[in-house]
């Protein structure tokens, strides 16, 4: 068995590993252990494991004996807890190195950390691993995504799923994703793209207060619909930036504070293709001037969480 | 035997606990802050928790900003104390990390 | 009397634009009020059991006293109910806000009015529900009830808000024995707004990831977001501890104003030398 240890907030480390074990679980079963609040709407057919403390965490891995327990972002576990047991697994180790803050990276002395207990790293795009990923166990792959090319739902029906009506071809996506207190800002840019006039559709877990019901479209995973999507509005976070860049369909993102991960750093290394913005109004004017027609053709994303696997191997 | 207080006499202490203001009381008698006059800047003295030298900035936070805003180097035996801001970057705590399981 | 005594009983809020040195004053006046109708709880509830036990032996010697004694008692219990427990239940609250309201004292004009709501029973927002994976009949829902707004001006000319939401995580399943368990947890979102004058503090952008360096907290407090602008400072603190709330308030507002008062040395030192240079 394959082990996806998996924790911490929102939505990105989750869909990474989901994407992962997807692929994975075709030739061997895969847990993914989590403590993201939205595990109950992403789990579809992936073995998911909610765990809430560190203590049920280095349980849950003891227990289930993995061939490979593979770790995303936080090479010692996201409250150090990963660091007193690593060294007592026979598993083979893989971290998936998603970007770090480098005053984590130098305070917890992650470089030797993480080349003493993990036979392999695994960047998961271009600019993700640069603070480990010259490690001579590293190997950078394309961007991971929780949806193949060949996956993709055909238009109809996500036309459909959007609720677009018949002269509708496109719509602006708002797509929500982090911290529940963050919400309040996207239902304010719903807000402002129908005052300027938009087709506007928010997917989100939990509808925003500021976002009429006829706009809000509760669907995972967002992806899938960026078919039909002119441009979209989201955060800056791994997930949100790797999907638009393989859709090849603008951002416009507020690139949230984090901990560990800088989004921000992430939005201005895609290039002109993702624009930074801070207030909704400015985010709503970004998404008027970006929007474009998009050719109706099926997607060609590679997925990197194919190669992603056949480089674990066992 | 102190000498009476001028009749437009306002108290010219610094007071506050988020930021210094004047104190203007017309008497010190019976002040909490100076405490009747024992004290002579309330406002540096009042408790903050963590926040040692609240007041206090060391000449990084003024060159950050532009060294024009820094004080006079050249002048010989000017004070070169180190201050809690160079001490928070030369002693990495970590601390703050690998406390919060909801964090990304 | 600044407190609206049917609307706490009713609504369990207390509302009121008062002189913050007289909030105190009225948070004693909630609290004595808590007592009271604990109190009074305490009593209809004795007295309406005793009336329903000797109506219950009542019934055996003549129905018709028995009756009406169970009655009685019956409306003794619903009396209880014009008494709100929600108040004497979060008494705590006007702890925090006594603490909030000392801490602005210091840095207001003797008579400045506050505004200040603060909930005891206050409405739940549902967030979401999610089923819960690996649990029989598992359910998640979150919620929020915000609980406290603060709002006063300061004597630097600073419009200081304050609000409070908690955020509750509501898990409930069936154990492996069939009984229904629900596990509830609540952390705080403590939200902070500081409208201040740009002619005292000038522009106070670019001290903005300084701020987030100097902000210290308890060490079951996190800072969740800051946001400056050339006019507003908005921060929020998520609070995992509930007896922390007042001393990261206090906190909280320290480092903000560390970095305001930074700002506004950098302006008197920017005035100092555009006039030093003006006069060469």
């Amino acid at each position: 068995m394959w082990l996806i240890y998996a924790l911490g907030g929102g939505w990105g480390h989750l869909t990474r590993a989901i994407a992962l074990a997807r692929i994975a679980q075709r030739e061997r079963p895969v847990r993914v252990l989590t403590n993201s609040p939205y595990a109950g709407m992403a789990a579809g057919s992936v073995d998911i494991r909610a765990v809430e403390t560190r203590t049920e965490a280095t349980r849950a891995i003891q227990e289930c004996r993995p061939a490979c327990l593979i770790v995303d972002t936080f090479p010692r576990g996201i409250g150090g807890e990963l660091a007193g047991i690593l060294g007592t697994l026979s598993a083979r180790k893989v971290l998936v190195h998603r970007d770090l803050n480098p005053r984590y990276v130098a305070v917890a002395r992650l470089r030797e950390f993480v080349a003493a207990n993990y036979d392999l790293v695994l960047a998961p795009g271009a600019g993700e691993g640069s603070q480990l990923g010259d490690l001579p166990a590293a190997v950078e792959t394309n961007r991971w995504l929780v949806r193949s090319a060949d996956e993709i739902p055909d238009r109809g029906r996500v036309r459909e799923s959007l609720r677009l009506g018949p002269r509708e071809d496109h719509c602006v996506l708002v797509c929500c994703s982090g911290k529940p207190e963050e919400l309040e800002w996207y239902g304010a840019v719903v807000g402002e793209l129908q005052r300027l006039g938009a087709a506007v559709r928010c997917v989100a877990a939990v509808r925003p207060a500021q976002c009429p019901e006829e706009c809000w479209v509760r669907y995972w995973p967002a992806m899938e619909l960026f078919g039909c999507a002119s441009v979209v509005v989201g955060g800056a976070g791994y997930n949100t930036v790797a999907e638009c860049l393989a859709w090849e369909v603008p951002l416009v993102a507020r690139a949230w504070p984090r901990q560990y991960d800088r989004q921000e750093l992430r939005a201005r290394n895609a290039g002109g293709r993702v624009t930074l913005v801070r207030a909704p109004e400015e985010a709503a004017r970004a998404a008027m001037e970006l929007m474009r027609d998009r050719s109706p053709g099926a997607p060609g994303f590679v997925n990197g969480a194919v190669e992603a696997v056949a480089r674990i191997g066992c | 035997m102190t000498p009476p207080l001028p009749p437009d006499w306002k108290c010219p202490l610094r007071v506050g606990f988020l930021f210094p203001h004047a104190c203007l009381r017309t008497t010190p008698v019976g002040c909490p802050d100076c405490q009747s006059g024992q004290i002579a800047d309330p406002y540096a003295v009042c408790g903050r928790y963590g926040y040692s030298r609240y007041d206090y900035y060391g000449d990084d936070y003024f060159f950050d900003y532009g060294p024009e805003y820094g004080i006079d180097m050249g002048t010989p035996g000017a004070p070169m104390d180190f201050t809690e801001a160079d001490g928070a970057d030369m002693v990495q705590t970590g601390d703050q990390f690998e406390n919060d399981m909801t964090e990304s | 009397m600044a407190v609206d005594v049917n609307r706490l009983r009713k609504e369990c809020v207390y509302e009121a634009s008062t002189a913050i040195e007289a909030v105190a004053d009225d948070l004693a006046q909630i609290e004595g009020l808590a007592a009271e109708w604990h109190a009074t709880r305490k009593r209809l509830f004795l007295a309406g059991t005793i009336a329903i036990a000797v109506g219950c032996i009542g019934l055996a010697v003549y129905v018709p006293v028995g009756l009406v004694l169970i009655a009685i008692g019956i409306s003794l219990f619903v009396w209880t109910k014009s008494s709100p427990k929600a108040v004497a239940n979060n008494l705590g609250r006007c702890e925090l806000v006594k603490s909030v309201a000392d801490m602005l004292a210091h840095d207001t004009a003797p008579g400045t009015p506050a505004t200040i709501r603060l909930a005891f029973n206050p409405k739940r927002d549902l967030l979401s529900e999610d089923v819960l994976p690996m649990r029989r009949n598992g359910k998640q829902r979150l919620y929020k009830a915000s609980w406290l707004t603060v709002e006063t001006s300061l004597c630097d000319g600073t419009t200081f808000t304050q609000t409070i939401d908690d955020l509750i995580r509501q898990r409930s399943f069936t154990n492996p024995r069939g009984k229904s368990k629900t596990k509830t947890r609540t952390h705080s979102l403590l939200g902070m707004r500081l409208a201040y004058p740009q002619k005292v503090y000038g522009d106070v952008t670019p001290l903005n990831a300084r701020m987030q360096k100097e902000i210290q907290l308890p060490a079951a407090s996190f800072v969740r977001g800051i946001e400056v602008t050339g006019r507003i400072v908005k921060v929020k603190a998520l609070v995992t501890q509930y007896g922390d709330l007042a001393q990261t308030s206090s906190m909280l507002a320290l480092g903000v104003y560390r970095m305001l008062n930074l700002s506004r040395e950098l302006e008197a030192r920017k005035r100092a030398q555009s006039q030093a240079g003006g006069a060469q």
